[in-house]
């Protein structure tokens, strides 16, 4: 991949990636994880990965689709709260993650070129779909199990759905009984405007 | 000039110091799952930059793709988790767990 290419890609990567941490709401860091992924499947396909770049598409996809169920559908329990604006642990994260980032790039950076060697072999197709068919279906099954691990654990209860109905119920028992109560005073009040009393007033 | 996998490996750092800065930081549940992609995107990234040249290192784009596929299981679990965990508790706030577990 071209290199300044690369730097530019790279540096939106970090800008997304930092937003996604840092935005409050809880929509906009979505938004901004979301960029951050589209742009790793850039990098993929720009490095000749399709495979990989479809795959990170996808995941990307699912995840603005979970993101709606959460935003969304997910009503019971209110909607996510934002983060504060400024952590409150803010400190102990940057402890952390820089010196760890920082050993990391430096390590990674200087013995990266040494990382690989050798030409020629087999691609990712090959080796989870010709070579090693047992690793593609691992990943199929560990594709559908997290899915449906997702959809068990997030599903609605049955009385969950039981405490809601009644809910329900009392809420439109309620509205009708106020509005039962505002129409009898209403009449009273009229009742009392149109009496000789009520003129006299 | 092309982007070695130094590169990609420094880059692959920084995202995951970004992640790890979310994971210990942010408060509430989605803030922690909207973080927790980030980490697994790090090794992703410093795969792809070793599956670059279509050598036997090609097999780094199959780990990425386990990866990708490894990160989204996570998040599509810990997703339900937290919508079960608000549901039933009424707070999304990590804090909040962990003083209901005392």
């Amino acid at each position: 991949m071209n290199a300044i290419v690369f730097v530019i890609v790279a540096a939106l990567v970090v800008v997304t990636a930092l937003a996604a941490v840092a935005l409050p709401r809880v929509r906009d860091a979505g938004a901004a994880l979301l960029a951050t992924l589209v742009l790793i499947a850039v990098l993929s396909f720009a490095g000749g990965q399709y495979l990989v770049g479809l795959a990170e598409l996808a995941a990307a996809a699912g995840g603005v689709a979970a993101a709606r169920s959460v935003l969304v559908l997910g009503r019971r329990g209110g909607r996510p709260q934002s983060e504060p604006r400024v952590p409150r642990l803010w400190w102990l994260g940057a402890a952390v993650a820089a010196p760890i980032g920082v050993l990391f790039a430096v390590v990674l950076g200087l013995s990266g070129s040494h990382l690989v060697s050798g030409s020629g072999g087999p691609g990712p197709v090959s080796v989870l779909g010709a070579q090693e068919p047992y690793a593609l279906v691992i990943v199929v099954v560990l594709a559908l199990a997290g899915a449906g691990a997702g959809l068990l654990l997030g599903r609605t209860a049955a009385d969950e759905r039981e405490a809601d109905a009644h809910q329900e119920a009392r809420r439109t028992r309620d509205d009708r009984m106020r509005a039962r109560r505002e129409a009898r005073e209403a009449a009273r009040r009229a009742r009392r405007e149109a009496s000789p009393a009520g003129e006299g007033r | 000039m092309n982007a070695g996998p130094g590169a990609y490996a420094v880059l692959s750092a920084a995202v995951f110091a970004i992640g790890l800065y979310g994971v210990i930081t942010r408060s509430t549940t989605h803030g922690v799952l909207l973080a927790i992609p980030l980490l697994f995107s790090a090794p992703v990234i410093a795969l792809l930059g070793a599956g670059q040249g279509g050598g036997p290192q090609a097999a780094g784009g199959a780990l990425a793709l386990f990866g990708v596929i490894a990160a989204a299981a996570v998040v599509a679990t810990g997703i339900g988790l937290a919508l079960l965990v608000r549901r039933r508790v009424g707070s999304s706030d990590v804090d909040d767990l962990v003083e209901l577990e005392e």
